[in-house]
């Protein structure tokens, strides 16, 4: 293990706490407007889907310097990206839907950005279930990493149901589409360039 | 019995010109007492007088006035619902006109302070419901919009209101941005526009519009989501042919050209059957043309509202 490993996962347990606390306090001091829940549960999928995508930029920041520090931190970034969503999910369900099932079931039985956003939830949760050491070694490296090709899937939808959700699309939403490109980008040339150096 | 002489016709103040003058004080007086304070007469709201109280209104409870200031939808001023409090203030209300025009017999720009003092003011308290499934109830100040369509006279073809928005990128910055064909367009059916619970609002809470909530005058139908009711309108025109609105015109499938309340006409993006009142937890049961079915139904008679949303 790189000697810098333990102070940067700690770090980054405190970045990833900075917000959940920032919104804690925000919410408690009446910080989030006149429709908090909404600014609330805007934030969490917005800090979520942020998680994701920087999630997915540890690996090719790896390969760009060399460094194996950045994939130390994938583990902990993939957690806290299913802590905010899930915590997006559950204040939806319970600030805006007021708790009550039946209206939650007749909302994603007709609403397409719901479904999506569940889906992509749920494709995060066997991620997370298998996301230690142990669970890898047990399942062997090959079908491990297999799986995790999951979290693209999650991403895309993520950015879909991000700009589904709004009434026309804004800056947010254009970011996180260029950034995922970006980096889906980075790893389709990556595997074409792999592809023909093995052929050559 | 005495009997008080009554003055000849002759020495009787026309009412516009006695009403000038009392604009005319009321403005010397505002303008004293605001100049005293340091504070320059475009950036307060001023108190409205003369208003007739109604019973539009009396059960409900009115949304905080900090909250309808603070959370609006007037994209002209940002998209965020705490842009248009902040950017609003860009805004030139004063002087104001609205130029009515098109099919009618006697077209005419009005003055906003002579559109004031010629129409009775009336409160009406109206649930305002957003196509977002979030609901305030406001305490509008205005008078009906039939009251103003009738001094120009509708010629017999006209069949529709178009309404128009101030379009000036220097004042609204919102403007910069292609999200909307600007400037906003809305449109009622001559009909509706004739209804009586339709309104021109200049006030809210017994004083002047503010900015942020579409001053210095705006269309207020209470029985349609909230975007149908348009901001700062500096024309009106009458005209043969249904227009098409400004949401109507990006997202046809999305937003009608009636876009009346019904919680049974489902939209792809918002749950219709209930919504959210700022300022309650929990969610209210949407109610048919917004509370308003007794009075706006007859409207419909026979219309497919699943057709014509």
């Amino acid at each position: 293990m790189p000697p810098l490993t333990a102070p940067l996962k700690l770090t980054a347990m405190v970045l990833g706490t900075t917000p959940l606390v920032t919104l804690a306090w925000a919410w408690e001091t009446g910080q989030l407007g006149f429709m908090a829940s909404e600014t609330l549960i805007h934030w969490l999928g917005k800090l979520g889907l942020g998680a994701l995508l920087l999630t997915l930029t540890l690996s090719p920041l790896s390969q760009l310097t060399g460094s194996r520090l950045p994939l130390t931190l994938r583990r902990q970034a993939g957690l806290w990206t299913f802590a905010y969503l899930t915590l997006h999910a559950l204040a939806w369900s319970f600030l805006d839907m007021g708790g009550d099932a039946a209206l939650i079931r007749s909302e994603l039985a007709e609403q397409h950005h719901l479904q999506l956003g569940l889906l992509c939830l749920t494709l995060l949760v066997p991620l997370v279930a298998t996301s230690f050491r142990r669970a890898r070694e047990w399942m062997g490296l090959l079908p491990w990493l297999r799986l995790h090709r999951l979290v693209y899937a999650a991403a895309i939808g993520g950015v879909f149901h991000q700009a589904m959700v709004q009434k026309v699309i804004e800056w947010p939403t254009y970011l996180s589409a260029t950034v995922l490109s970006g980096l889906l980008g980075q790893r389709l040339i990556r595997a074409l360039l792999n592809r023909l150096t093995r052929e050559s | 019995m005495y009997r008080y002489p009554r003055p000849p016709s002759s020495e009787i103040t026309p009412r516009p010109i006695f009403e000038q003058r009392r604009s005319l004080m009321k403005g010397l007086t505002a303008a004293t007492a605001l100049g005293g304070l340091g504070l320059s007469p475009a950036l307060a709201s001023r108190e409205i007088i003369n208003i007739i109280e109604t019973d539009y209104g009396d059960a409900l409870t009115p949304t905080p006035l900090e909250a309808i200031r603070g959370y609006s939808n007037f994209y002209e001023f940002g998209t965020a619902k705490e842009d248009p409090r902040q950017h609003a203030h860009q805004l030139q209300t004063d002087p104001w006109s609205v130029s009515v025009e098109g099919l009618v017999d006697t077209p005419k720009t009005f003055a906003v302070e002579d559109l004031l003092s010629r129409f009775q003011l009336q409160e009406r308290v109206y649930r305002l419901r957003c196509v977002e499934a979030w609901s305030m109830v406001i305490p509008w100040i205005g008078f009906e919009l039939r009251e103003l369509l009738k001094a120009v006279q509708p010629s017999a073809e006209a069949r529709f209101v178009v309404f128009e928005t101030l379009h000036d990128p220097e004042q609204m910055p919102g403007q910069n941005n292609d999200l909307l064909d600007w400037p906003y367009r809305e449109g009622l059916r001559l009909d509706e526009a004739m209804h009586p619970l339709t309104i021109m609002a200049v006030g809210l809470y017994d004083q002047t519009l503010p900015k942020e909530n579409g001053a210095p005058i705006r269309l207020v139908v209470p029985w349609k989501y909230g975007f149908k009711s348009i901001k700062s309108v500096v024309r009106i025109r009458l005209q043969k042919e249904q227009p098409t609105s400004s949401w109507q015109a990006i997202r046809p499938e999305e937003y009608g050209f009636y876009a009346n309340v019904n919680p049974d006409v489902k939209h792809p993006r918002w749950h219709q059957a209930t919504e959210r009142r700022v300022g309650e937890s929990g969610r209210r049961k949407t109610l048919m043309f917004n509370g308003y079915e007794s009075e706006v139904a007859e409207l419909y008679k026979g219309m497919d509202l699943e057709k014509h949303f």
